[in-house]
């Protein structure tokens, strides 16, 4: 009889024992001292049989180990020799193999970078019963319960994760291992979010969720809210240092709610603040927008936090500088000069100023000025009034004469003074009235023209309504005044108190000085021998600024209206609905006077009437007949209409004869030649001549229908992009000078160069013939061996723009030199 | 110390430059004399009896590329069981090897094996039994009990192979066959006691 290939190693363990005879460590008892008859029935033919099989013959010593409600299936099956040997073996409970070895026989491992210690030991037997359980899975304790036997003081905390209090450790953990540790199932991240899905909302994601930390949260228990790990102020301050280190701390901070203003997960609002800043300060800090007039950093984009810092400062009011120089970081200084008021002396500028909104111009807490200095003034003090040569105060404007900062004066008078105030009151006031009126030595205009005796209109004289009543104070003040000419206002603000207020009609027109206030450029303030008490007679008038205009009306065939200078004929004043501000569209205007059927038959029956006049006449006048713009078409220039259009018809009035581009090429050969030209212009060789060229008239030359930059751009439109991203430029593209370098109409090369480029190029930078950028480095003349084509300025350099210094395209010497 | 290759590129194009020019100038320099100028570890371990073979005969070019590899230490394969199997080809993965000695995870053939020199034969690491028990330690602690395998103390190679191989516990036989050739089994063949 042959023993089995294992059978020496069935009893002895291979590498030794501490038993003689290198004998396995574990016997079953049935086995030891040679009680092979507990088992065993005598041999038959050499075969040992069985007194009975198993489990029947193990259960006569063992008890029934499949009585509980969940059975390991092999118990259940009676194999018991799935997973013990029947005689010896090195492991606890007689296994065939180790336990981790053994259940993987059956149990499939399954997989993963972290894994439950016991599982990685093992100790399957330390969660798992082997033969039958009463709970689930054959485990050892029900499943929370169990897991909280080792982890124990997990739950210690009074606020707990809704799965972890049930004992559902495995809807975050798996039971042997996990994608990543600790044993968890997916990263925490997205674990969290598989239920918690909808608490980042938001764009603006807080750093640690960004980076899918989800540290500040303990996922267990806790004994702060929302499973915080510690309190706010710890758990923010962990990683936001600085906000709490100031001497005074915003509320919220100091208490540690740090929730009311941030949402700490994600929001739509920068910082991750719950609403925009403005509003989340004011859900608590009522009123502070009340009032009319907002402080402009309130009403801006950083709102309170111009001012303040929202978490702490070492200053009152949680201010980020001390008064004044908080108000003087956006406000000039205003205490520059010699003689400071009190309160801006000391820098409290909130004296009079509030900080937030207020009822009165530039935010004083009251609607008049004078309100504000009576708070401290007191208007009804007899040394007061006797300073005022005992006027009375109740109903004067304070900033009439007194400037609210510092001045260089005494008393802080305005710059601007009326000089006999200076000297004293005498000269226009008598003795004061006891009644408290203003009494004055004679009436306006008489007292005023007493000196100012130049203002005497003369006889006929058209006059300002205020200034022929005598109403000098509509418009000027008698003390101080901070504007010129001691007016109430300055500019053209004095004009609009009783005057219509310049404004710009939306796609209009307005006059340059009307829209700038400039009044005082056309109209005299005072009296004027023209009407509209304009400065000169009115063409005169407009004629001294549009200086282009006054050589055309003086041509030989200047227009009448424009030559007699009624330019209001055609044009408004002020403001207007067209371009240049004409009356109505040249079309309909020029009809106004010149009759139709006249302007058909000058144009030998042609029905120019519908047409815009002003393409091939000056509308001011020209020294070509008939106004015709300086440059005019030959054909038109001899009144050949004929050489181009047919004889008008009522169908086709304008007929051409034939087409563009082949009407224009009978004559303009050299231009032909060029749309044959390996690069033609793309308009030359689609015959789109009028994309550029006016047919009949223009005042450019080469009848250009526009300004040459204009006309270039209007298809490569993509320069004026390209100008802006680039750091440099070249200058004559950016004069809009295309033609120094291009030809118009085509050429034998690409981009049609006016000529060899690198003379083109030379042309202008004459110095860069050699040693360019380096000694001995040539510009010309050879073949780049990079790119095997010749050496020009172009290989290196851009002819338009470039993302690189000196118009470079080129990174470095590296490009060409490898 | 690591570094990458690419970032030496140049110089190392300069080097290979500037040798060619001396060994054409001077008959003496070898082949590998490009390679061991530079790199004096392994100049140093070439005159080594125990040293690999192409370190001894100077053959660097048999393990590393000398213009450069996508690989580390420019080698032609990964630098694992691929680039040995070039050589020793009886290595070579076989159908039904077993995964248990933990092979490809702990780096293959380095695990076991030095690649320039280690001083001892086979370019082991360390003495053969120390290094089998360095990792079998549950083995290791068996040989220290009262009554220790003889032959398992003098060495694990005596009945285990130290390659893979599709063979149980990488056996070099199978168990009686082992044990039988020192110990007499023929009385063990006899049915015993009347059971067996």
């Amino acid at each position: 009889m042959a023993l089995k290939p294992t059978s020496c190693i069935t009893c002895h363990n291979p590498h030794g024992s501490k038993s003689k005879g290198m004998l396995r460590d574990r016997e079953h008892a049935a086995f030891s001292d040679g009680g092979c008859s507990n088992c065993h029935a005598a041999a038959v033919e050499g075969n040992a049989g069985l007194i009975s099989q198993p489990p029947a013959l193990c259960a006569t010593c063992h008890d029934n180990t499949a009585s509980k409600s969940h059975v390991h299936p092999p118990a259940k099956e009676g194999q018991c020799l799935s997973c013990h040997t029947p005689h010896v073996s090195d492991t606890k409970g007689l296994l065939v193999e180790p336990v981790r070895a053994l259940c993987f026989t059956c149990h499939e491992n399954p997989g993963g970078t972290s894994v439950h210690p016991p599982f990685q030991a093992g100790a399957c037997l330390d969660c798992h019963k082997p033969h039958d359980s009463v709970n689930p899975r054959l485990l050892t304790l029900p499943p929370g319960e169990l897991c909280l036997s080792c982890h124990d003081g997990l739950l210690k905390g009074k606020i707990r994760h809704a799965p972890a209090s049930r004992g559902s450790c495995l809807v975050c953990h798996g039971a042997h291992t996990g994608k990543v540790a600790p044993v968890l199932k997916q990263e925490p991240s997205a674990l969290c979010q598989s239920c918690h899905a909808k608490i980042a909302k938001g764009a603006v994601s807080h750093p640690p969720r960004r980076r899918g930390i989800a540290l500040p949260a303990t996922p267990h228990s806790s004994n702060e809210p929302a499973l915080l790990k510690a309190s706010q102020t710890l758990v923010c301050g962990g990683c936001h240092k600085s906000i709490a280190e100031k001497k005074l701390l915003h509320a919220p901070i100091q208490k540690g709610q740090c929730s009311v203003c941030h949402s700490p997960h994600g929001s739509e609002n920068p910082k991750l603040l719950r609403e925009a800043a403005a509003a989340l300060c004011l859900s608590c800090h009522k009123g502070l927008a009340e009032g009319g007039h907002i402080h402009p950093p309130a009403a801006g984009k950083g709102a309170c936090l111009s001012c303040h810092d929202p978490h702490g400062s070492d200053l009152p009011k949680l201010l980020k500088k001390s008064q004044p120089d908080l108000c003087y970081g956006c406000h000039t200084r205003k205490d520059a000069f010699q003689k400071v008021h009190a309160p801006v002396e000391s820098g409290d500028c909130t004296t009079c100023h509030n900080p937030h909104s207020g009822k009165g111009p530039a935010l004083l807490s009251t609607p008049t000025i004078k309100d504000t200095c009576a708070t401290c003034h007191d208007l009804a003090d007899k040394s007061l009034q006797q300073k005022h040569q005992g006027a009375t105060l109740t109903k004067v404007d304070c900033a009439g004469c007194h400037e609210p900062h510092s001045s260089t004066k005494k008393a802080l008078i305005l710059e601007g003074t009326h000089p006999p105030f200076n000297e004293g009151c005498d000269s226009c006031h008598g003795s004061p009235d006891p009644k408290g009126g203003i009494v004055l030595n004679d009436k306006p205009p008489a007292l005023c023209i007493t000196c100012h005796d130049a203002l005497k209109a003369p006889a006929g004289s058209i006059q300002h309504a205020p200034f022929q009543g005598g109403e000098c104070f509509a418009c000027h003040r008698p003390h101080a005044s901070k504007n010129e000419m001691l007016l109430n206002l300055p500019k053209s603000e004095v004009c609009i108190t009783c005057h219509e207020a310049p404004v710009l009609p939306k796609d209009g027109w307005a006059h340059k000085p009307f829209l700038e206030g400039d009044c005082r450029a056309c109209h005299s303030p005072h009296y004027s021998e023209n009407k509209a008490l304009l400065l000169k007679k009115d063409g005169a008038m407009c004629l001294t600024c549009h200086q282009t205009i006054a050589l055309a009306v003086k041509s030989t065939h200047a227009h009448a209206p424009a030559a007699a200078g009624e330019c209001l004929t055609c044009h408004e004043h002020h403001v207007g609905k067209i371009p240049k501000g004409l009356l109505n569209p040249p079309q309909d205007l020029c009809i106004t006077c010149h009759d139709p059927k006249d302007l058909q038959t000058a144009h030998k029956g042609y029905p120019v009437m519908a047409k815009q006049c002003i393409t091939c006449h000056d509308p001011h006048g020209s020294n070509n007949g008939g106004m015709l713009k300086q440059t005019a078409h030959p054909p038109v220039a001899k009144g050949a209409c004929g050489t181009c259009h047919k004889p008008s018809a009522p169908s086709n009035p304008f007929e051409l004869k034939d087409p563009p581009p082949g009407l224009c090429f009978t004559c303009h050969k050299t231009v032909a030649a060029a749309a044959k030209m390996a690069f033609p212009h793309p308009p030359v060789a689609q015959g789109e001549c009028m994309a550029c060229h006016a047919p009949h008239a223009s005042n450019l030359p080469s009848l250009l229908a526009g300004n040459p930059k204009d006309l270039c751009l209007q298809c490569h439109d993509s320069l004026r992009a390209d100008a802006d991203k680039a750091v440099s430029r070249h200058k004559p593209v950016m004069d809009g000078l295309c033609s120094r370098c291009h030809t118009s109409h085509g050429g034998d090369t690409k981009g049609f160069p006016r000529g060899d480029v690198q003379q083109l190029c030379l042309g202008c930078h004459k110095d860069k013939t050699g040693n360019h950028p380096q000694t001995n480095h040539p510009t010309g003349g050879i073949i780049n061996k990079y790119t095997g084509k010749p050496l020009t300025c172009l290989s290196c350099h851009s002819p338009h723009f470039s993302d690189k210094p000196s118009l470079k395209v080129i990174s470095g010497c590296n490009d060409c030199h490898k | 110390m690591r570094f990458h290759f690419r970032q030496f590129t140049p110089f190392i194009a300069f080097l290979v430059f500037c040798c060619a020019g001396v060994s054409n100038a001077s008959v003496s320099g070898g082949p590998d004399k490009k390679c061991t100028a530079c790199h004096a570890t392994a100049a140093a371990l070439q005159s080594s009896p125990t040293a690999h073979k192409p370190l001894r005969e100077g053959r660097c070019q048999w393990c590393h590329k000398t213009h450069g590899s996508a690989n580390a230490n420019i080698l032609h394969a990964g630098g694992g069981r691929d680039l040995c199997v070039i050589c020793h080809k009886a290595q070579k993965p076989v159908e039904g090897e077993k995964e248990n000695h933990g092979f490809s995870a702990k780096g293959e053939c380095s695990v076991c094996h030095a690649s320039h020199d280690s001083g001892r034969k086979n370019l082991l690491l360390k003495e053969p039994q120390e290094l089998c028990l360095s990792c079998h330690e549950p083995i290791k602690n068996r040989l220290a009990l009262a009554h220790p395998h003889a032959a398992a103390v003098d060495s694990c190679i005596n009945c285990h192979n130290p390659h893979p191989s599709a063979s149980e516990h990488l056996l070099k036989a199978k168990p009686t066959d082992l044990c039988s050739a020192c110990h007499e089994i023929a009385p063990w063949q006899k049915p015993m006691r009347g059971w067996l």
